[in-house]
């Protein structure tokens, strides 16, 4: 049996997870909404938002903030790229839902292998705050990095929400995603709602990245594993629904803390497809029904 | 689904002549590439059948070529069983796990993105097992000395002997193939394809047919599995990891998803490719995935539909329309769907 | 009587979309539903296919409880319908279309499929033959292997009639067979649903075109805001009062009750 405080460490940095999966959910749903499209290449975004900071910050020497600033904006450029060169070809000459799921799923294998090939397979992390300082929370010591996830994620969630709900770019972006038609009608094009959707997944996705490589070991074939667990997460939030994903995201790091702690390490797969399969069963509009939007 | 190539008696001659004089003429490393061609063939064929025909999805197939594989390797090499019994073996238990997943997730009509993700959740679960399970798979480290698949004292020791083999074999799985896909259940399986609703208007038990065709995709996928271990001799998590499932699809896609021939047409295309640029062994997850982009954004009926073409024409045309003209002259996008 | 249908309600949020239906379809003859927009008409016709569950109330097929089956399993006990927007296998040729229809009538698995013994293999050659009849009965036979997608809009509707009935179903449920159609058109649907129950099949069918109900249908049910409010032959119903206040809406109690009425979304 583990110890209390052991236990506390794995739930804190389960939920931390389950704040990636969630960011990783977020950009998942906000894709989705906009284009039909479920993304691939989401858990890559992930992957190199750490990666691209490590790159920066120890090959390159910049300061470890602005390493990790410079990355997220590449990620955000990579979700570009992938919508203009690929995702909008195959829209435009109305290809099949499932060969752009596929060409997010090749794009993300192609810059898997290119972070392989260039940065090596050697697993990375790296620190915010000098050396490891803790705080203790409840009697148990607790990595600082901790804190600087939930607060980023507060103020992510903070900021998303005024910018769905105050600002001209958010209030058009949910337009198109319910009625891109009627939107188009309104002067609202279609195309760039799709091109700042995946951007925007690029940037929350290699947030995630970020802050979990600062307490958790990153490396270039974490990828799929993020783009799973971000499903999830959309799941039990439900697939409208652009915070329940955040939600389901914690949900799923505690329940995955939970298997983990009970049955060791390798379960966390077993849990996501097991929590998947059984939602399906019993509540497929997931935990936190929105606008019921069905299969 | 159209086919170009559709089997005629006298093409089906001249390529069985072109195959058996490859056999006898080849070199061996060629040899042995063909045989990798056959096997991907023969697992490519089976997912055909769910994804082409039926038109559902599946990121996870690898994980019952890793149950033909995996059986295969560890009942020859710790019990000392019979390879063919036990190719059987794992195919039976490919089916039956296909069985209790598909019946769980099927008939709570699981459809489109979330089958995806629920079977590439399976396929990540299988491989993961491989690893954990260390005492019956040796984990990362793999199990080799697989010994070659044979009947009796009869073995086939060799590369140019496997390929004898899938010379026949990989006929036989297309064969199957077509006569399910050209039959009433096959018809049955267009329908759902088509209109899942409608065809359920008509009598038919759509949940029950598909979870056929994902139990028939299994089995073609463990045979493909135990073949892939008895020509490489070794099994390891990687064999049937995520470049098992790039190349898989590639081949699919390259070749036509819902032909007859395309998935031999992709094997050979995906396969033989990239031996031309054979300096590049590391960077072969690399080029498949930029293959399979390229295909799929740019000729996605695959090599073997007709349909295909047109897209890769109109971006030819348009390209060369532009460089002829002082403005930019793109096709304008389409309706959306 | 082929069909009985009992008490059958079903609501959507708070809003009744059939209240305590109840009547029975005539053996061999046509039996048009009909009613305004709102009325409740694809509801009954989705509750007694199976594609929706019913609140409240049966569906009995010849005497046996048919409430509540799935579609593919009511469509096995012998009713069929087509549907409102028509939902062909777009891919397939009208051949293979009808042949689909005939799974009902066929038998045949994966084993079946490989081996293909003789029985098998003839009953698909009948299969295919009554299929390029059935494309003959309703005048598309030229184009049995034309792909479905290339039809217009007509020759859609007919084959997906013609489809229907290779599932040999002892009733034929039509939804809005006659929307989109040319009057020549509707002339020969007409001439298509006569002969289908001449043949002994029996007939449900929805539609707003009154001049092809009164002329084809043997009884007339009239649904308004989910109840039934008329029931009888052509001649009963067009005098009806009732049903002249709810199409046409000229007392003030009408005018009211259709104010009431906010979801457009149901029918």
């Amino acid at each position: 049996m583990y110890s209390y405080s052991t236990i506390l460490q794995f739930l804190v940095s389960g939920i931390a997870v389950g704040c990636i999966y969630g960011l990783a959910g977020i950009g998942l749903s906000v894709i989705y909404s906009s284009s039909r499209v479920i993304n691939f290449a989401q858990g890559t975004f992930v992957m190199l938002g750490g990666m691209l900071t490590y790159m920066f910050s120890q090959l390159l020497g910049l300061n470890l903030v602005l390493a990790a600033a410079c990355s997220i904006a590449s990620v955000g450029v990579c979700g570009a790229m992938l919508e203009g060169f690929f995702v909008r070809r195959l829209r435009h000459n109305s290809a099949p839902l499932f060969n752009m799921v596929l060409a997010t799923l090749a794009f993300g294998i192609i810059i898997e292998n290119g972070v392989l090939h260039t940065l090596g397979d050697r697993p990375h992390d790296f620190s915010f705050v000098e050396s490891a300082k803790l705080f203790k929370l409840f009697g148990a010591s607790l990595d600082v990095h901790y804190i600087v996830i939930a607060v980023s994620c507060i103020f992510i969630i903070v900021l998303l929400s005024l910018l769905f709900k105050f600002t001209l770019v958010g209030k058009a972006m949910r337009a198109s995603a319910i009625n891109g038609e009627a939107a188009s009608l309104l002067g609202v094009s279609t195309d760039r709602m799709i091109t700042y959707a995946f951007t925007l997944s690029g940037i929350l996705g290699a947030i995630g990245g970020v802050l979990i490589t600062s307490v958790q070991y990153t490396s270039y074939s974490v990828g799929l594993f993020f783009a799973l667990n971000g499903f999830v997460a959309v799941v039990l939030g439900g697939l409208g629904n652009v915070f329940g994903a955040f939600a389901g995201g914690i949900i799923l790091g505690i329940l995955q803390t939970i298997a983990t702690v009970a049955f060791g390490g390798g379960m966390k797969e077993v849990v996501s497809l097991g929590i998947m399969i059984l939602l399906l069963l019993v509540r497929p509009q997931g935990l936190f029904a929105s606008s019921g939007d069905a299969h | 689904m159209r086919n170009v190539l559709s089997p005629r008696p006298a093409a089906i001659a001249a390529c069985s002549l072109v195959a058996a004089g490859l056999g006898i003429l080849a070199s061996d490393y060629w040899v042995s590439i063909l045989v990798l061609v056959g096997i991907y063939a023969i697992v490519a064929t089976g997912l055909n059948l769910f994804m082409g025909y039926t038109g559902q999805t599946s990121f996870g197939h690898n994980a019952f070529a890793a149950i033909g594989g995996y059986t295969t390797a560890i009942m020859t090499t710790a019990y000392g069983w019979p390879p063919v019994p036990v190719a059987i073996l794992g195919a039976a238990i490919a089916a039956l796990i296909a069985a209790l997943i598909g019946y769980s997730v099927l008939y709570l009509k699981v459809r489109g993105h979330y089958l995806g993700m629920a079977t590439l959740g399976l396929g990540l679960i299988v491989v993961e097992l491989a690893i954990e399970m260390e005492r019956i798979t040796n984990g990362t480290a793999g199990i080799s000395g697989v010994p070659p698949i044979g009947i009796g004292d009869f073995e086939i020791a060799s590369s140019r002997g496997m390929y004898w083999l899938l010379l026949v074999l990989v006929p036989f799985a297309i064969w199957c193939a077509h006569r399910i896909a050209t039959s009433r259940l096959g018809r049955a399986l267009k329908a759902i394809s088509g209109d899942e609703q409608a065809a359920e208007a008509l009598g038919i038990n759509a949940s029950a047919h598909i979870l056929v065709a994902f139990v028939v995709s299994a089995v073609f996928a463990a045979a493909g599995g135990s073949l892939l271990v008895h020509q490489l001799a070794f099994v390891s998590p990687e064999v049937f990891g995520m470049f098992f499932l790039t190349l898989l699809f590639t081949v699919l896609y390259v070749g036509g998803v819902g032909t007859t021939f395309g998935p031999l047409i992709g094997a050979l295309v995906i396969v033989l490719v990239p031996e031309a640029l054979r300096g590049f062994a590391d960077f072969r997850e690399l080029i498949y995935g930029i293959f399979l982009i390229v295909v799929v954004v740019f000729v996605p009926g695959g090599l073997s539909s007709a349909s295909s073409w047109g897209p890769a024409l109109g971006w030819f045309k348009a390209y060369r329309r532009s460089a002829h003209s002082t403005a930019a002259n793109r096709p304008s996008p389409r309706q959306e769907h | 009587m082929i069909l009985r249908i009992d008490s059958l309600s079903r609501s959507f949020g708070g809003i009744r979309a059939i209240d305590e239906v109840s009547f029975d379809i005539e053996k061999g003859k046509v039996t048009a539903i009909i009613g305004p927009n709102g009325a409740g008409k694809t509801t009954l016709f989705s509750v007694v296919c199976g594609f929706l569950a019913p609140h409240r109330g049966r569906v009995e097929l010849e005497g046996s409880d048919i409430t509540g089956l799935p579609p593919y399993r009511i469509a096995a006990a012998g009713i069929v319908r087509t549907f409102q927007l028509v939902r062909l296998f777009k891919e397939m040729s009208l051949r293979e279309n009808v042949m689909v229809g005939g799974h009902l009538a066929t038998k045949g698995g994966l084993w079946s499929a490989l081996l293909r013994p003789g029985w098998y293999r003839k009953e698909q050659r009948e299969l295919a033959r009554t299929a390029d009849e059935n494309l003959s009965m309703v005048g598309l036979g030229s184009l049995a292997h034309a792909r479905a997608s290339t039809l217009t809009y007509g020759q859609q509707r007919r084959l997906e009639i013609a489809r229907a009935l290779a599932a040999r179903p002892r009733l034929l449920l039509l939804d809005e067979p006659a929307a989109g159609l040319s009057a020549s058109e509707s002339r020969e649907l007409l001439g298509i649903i006569r002969s289908v129950t001449q043949a002994g099949t029996s007939v449900m069918l929805i539609d707003h075109d009154m001049s092809l109900v009164m002329d084809v249908a043997d009884k007339i049910v009239v649904l308004d805001f989910g109840k039934k409010i008329c029931e009888g032959t052509p001649e009963i119903v067009r005098q009806d009062a009732q049903v002249l206040h709810a199409y046409l809406g000229k007392s003030e109690r009408s005018s009211r009750l259709r104010g009431q009425r906010k979801n457009p979304a149901v029918k």
